[in-house]
């Protein structure tokens, strides 16, 4: 949800259509709502409703379609374009929506993306920001909401929705536990879960605190155009080893639907026994996987 | 799963001053853990003269893990583990030391000691290596079966 040009589709090709940044220019507005879905963990899947923000769509939604729309939502994301004139229209917009939802889905989650924060100076971000969440987490009382900064041209994107989506997964407590094992069997500094097709975070380990806390962001960002790069030379993304004096760096297929990341610095242990300890916890992994379908 | 830290530390266990270094690898030849004297002047000069300290170790690794390949290829009568008296151990007396070779789980282990070792000791302390090796490393191994 959101106000029409906020970015709304914009984000949603990003991560799930494998859209770079600056294809989102040709975008056109989005008419009425838009319906996909992403398979995602195995049989988990994500049901997206992308809303056309134009004003006549908004009223319809919120009058004569409240039920189709609203019933049944398990997260509603609603998207602010951080530049918008109309303050005031937007909030009597996401109040309507907030309205609807806590008759509809009372138990939905509430996520704010305070979006196109690449408009504003960076020393102004954090205040711009804080100064919204704040009106934001008010005006939304008695719901609870989590609220992002993010912009389509950096990692903050990445961020916000990996957020999102870990708070969908299932059992995501038996993978983390999982994945805290599998780290400190293998001596690992870190190890990182991704999701297969949107190389969004899944979940982490972290035993060597790392100085920056966007990594995870960056490299989704990353492999994902290195991904986009392979598949237009007509080859698939399998698995990559990265190394130099300080680390070495695994990323492998850990599940049909995921992707692991394994960092390692201490320099006597052998690449090889890492690749074989990816190799075991595959079958470990893939057993979580199959549980988390059938909720 | 393979704790690399612990293996080196029972690997490092067999050491002495006539045997020098122990390894794990794979079948395929890639070094997985090992451990080796401070003062290893196994082989050649050119050996020793190597920035990465496990270099040596993964040469002896890709050599030996040929040598029970080509073995367990042309032999392979030999090697049935349903036999009594099956082959389970490689020795290798070399111009400058001693190699023995054997498996353990889909692995393999190799022991390396100068001229003056014995070759009853290398195989003794082969023996105790397998037999711990095997219980703890029966879900390890190729990547063809996981
Ligand atoms: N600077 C900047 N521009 C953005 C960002 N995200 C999206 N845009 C641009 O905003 C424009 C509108 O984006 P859309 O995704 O089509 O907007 P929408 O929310 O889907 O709009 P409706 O479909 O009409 O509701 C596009 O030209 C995008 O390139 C961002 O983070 N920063
Ligand atoms: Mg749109």
């Amino acid at each position: 949800m959101g106000k029409s040009g906020s970015g709304k589709t914009s984000m949603r090709s990003i991560i799930f259509a494998n859209y770079i940044a600056r294809d989102t220019r040709r975008l056109g507005a989005t008419i009425d709502v838009e319906h996909s879905h992403v398979r995602f963990l195995g049989n988990l899947v994500l049901n997206l409703w992308d809303c056309g923000g134009q004003e006549a769509f908004m009223e319809n939604y919120i009058a004569s379609q409240r039920n189709h729309i609203f019933r049944d939502v398990e997260v509603m994301i609603y998207v602010f374009d951080v530049e918008s004139r109309e303050f005031d229209k937007d909030m009597h917009y996401y109040q309507s929506c907030l309205e609807a939802i806590l008759q509809n889905s009372k138990d939905a989650k509430i996520f704010c993306l305070i979006h196109k924060m690449d408009l504003v100076q960076e020393e102004q971000r954090e205040l711009i920001f804080k100064e919204r969440e704040i009106e934001l987490k008010q005006r939304s009382l008695p719901l609870e909401i989590t609220c992002f900064k993010t912009s389509i041209w950096d990692e903050t994107l990445y961020m916000a929705w990996s957020s999102i989506i870990y708070s969908l997964i299932p059992n995501v407590r038996m993978l983390e536990n999982s994945l805290q094992n599998f780290c400190s069997i293998c001596e690992a500094d870190e190890v990182v879960l991704f999701e297969r097709a949107t190389f969004l975070v899944i979940s982490h380990s972290t035993k060597k605190p790392h100085h920056d806390i966007h990594r995870f962001e960056k490299i989704s960002n990353i492999i994902k155009q290195f991904k986009l790069s392979c598949s237009k030379s007509q080859t698939l993304f399998q698995s990559m080893e990265v190394k130099n004096s300080n680390f070495t760096a695994f990323i492998d297929v850990l599940t049909p639907n995921t992707y692991i990341m394994v960092i390692m610095s201490d320099p006597t242990i052998q690449s090889a026994a890492t690749a074989i300890n990816i190799n075991v916890a595959r079958k470990h992994f893939e057993k979580i996987e199959k549980m988390a379908s059938f909720r | 799963m393979l704790k690399p830290k612990i293996i080196s530390e029972i690997l490092n266990q067999v050491l002495s001053s006539s045997i020098n270094t122990a390894l794990l690898f794979s079948q395929e030849g890639s070094l997985l853990s090992y451990a080796t004297n401070k003062c290893n002047n196994i082989g050649s000069p050119i050996l020793v003269s190597l920035r990465d300290p496990s270099e040596p170790s993964k040469m002896i690794a890709a050599i030996s893990s040929n040598v029970w390949s080509v073995y367990k290829n042309n032999c392979s009568f030999w090697f049935e583990q349903n036999q009594d008296d099956y082959l389970n151990m490689i020795f290798l007396d070399c111009e400058e030391g001693k190699v023995i070779i054997s498996q353990a789980g889909k692995l393999l282990i190799a022991l390396v000691g100068n001229n003056e070792t014995e070759i009853g000791l290398l195989k003794m302390k082969m023996n105790t290596l397998v037999k711990y090796f095997n219980n703890s490393l029966q879900y390890v191994g190729d990547s063809s079966d996981n």
